[in-house]
């Protein structure tokens, strides 16, 4: 099925549900796709954010984040009996992210996250002035922060302070153990915080 | 690291993940226990430059569709 990019504003990819040939049948397709525009219209939003930060490309990120919700749609049903919705599909995306990533560095295009240079202007759309100007400062500070860490503590700190997810659901989601996982989110906090003193001690003498 | 057990539960609070009676607990706790409302005060700082950045801002609009008209992406049929 050809997708287009734009279609990610909506669950459009999803719409191939209704396909007339198959009307008065209830195909076990339709069934899944069902499930998954539930999943969709629940996560879509968030999982688009987690991506667009981790791959800082936002025409990437449209990709992974279809991506992520075409293999939940794989395993909608598989092994998943009451388990937590948010870190399975936080992990899947994690891991269209790193796949993604490593195809550009084969192909010679590496992914930096580019310090600073980040689209603030994205958000200029909504809210007061006063808004808009707190919004492009966090965006500074938080792209300058999330550029000095690993991929794996971007990843856990995105997931607690972005995402408010649980420590638990952190360590499920990244596969790794929860005294790991306290550490790594610890240490990567810091970075944020001297990120941000940084910030402070720049306007400071700007003035 | 920190030294008092409950910052995590403070954490979760400013998250706004803990339920009524949880939530009144550690909000007696925060009244004496100085390490924790520090904790809250950091937690609280950080999660706001996570918050307030808009919903999309972390990367920048490389093919920005400015000249196409704007139509219900539902609908939009997939020849891209």
């Amino acid at each position: 099925v050809a997708i287009t990019r734009d279609a990610l504003a909506g669950p459009g990819f999803l719409a191939v549900a209704s396909d007339p040939r198959a009307e008065g049948r209830a195909r076990p397709e339709d069934v899944e796709r069902e499930k998954v525009a539930t999943l969709y219209a629940e996560h879509g939003a968030r999982i688009h954010r987690f991506l667009c930060d981790l791959l800082r490309d936002r025409a990437l990120a449209a990709d992974a984040t279809q991506e992520t919700f075409v293999r939940a749609l794989r395993h909608v049903d598989a092994g998943r009996d009451g388990g937590l919705v948010a870190p399975w599909l936080f992990g899947i995306a994690r891991n269209v992210s790193l796949e993604m990533r490593r195809a550009r560095s084969r192909a010679g295009r590496v992914i930096v996250p580019s310090e600073g240079a980040s689209g603030a202007e994205d958000g200029v759309a909504a809210g007061s002035p006063e808004r808009d100007l707190l919004g492009r400062e966090a965006v500074r500070i938080v792209g300058a922060a999330l550029a000095r860490l690993s991929e794996e503590r971007r990843t856990m700190l995105l997931l607690r302070l972005d995402h408010g997810l649980a420590y638990e659901e952190i360590a499920a989601t990244m596969g790794i153990s929860l005294a790991k996982v306290k550490v790594e989110i610890f240490r990567a906090r810091a970075v944020l915080r001297a990120t941000l003193a940084e910030y402070r001690e720049e306007e400071r003498g700007a003035r | 690291m920190n030294t008092c057990a409950r910052v995590e539960e403070v954490e979760d609070m400013v998250l706004g993940v803990l339920g009524g009676a949880a939530r009144r607990a550690i909000e007696e706790h925060l009244a004496s226990c100085a390490e924790c409302r520090e904790a809250r005060a950091d937690f609280e700082e950080e999660r706001a430059l996570f918050a307030v950045r808009p919903p999309r801002a972390s990367t920048r609009v490389r093919s920005a569709p400015r000249s196409r008209p704007r139509s219900p992406p539902a609908a939009r049929p997939a020849a891209g």
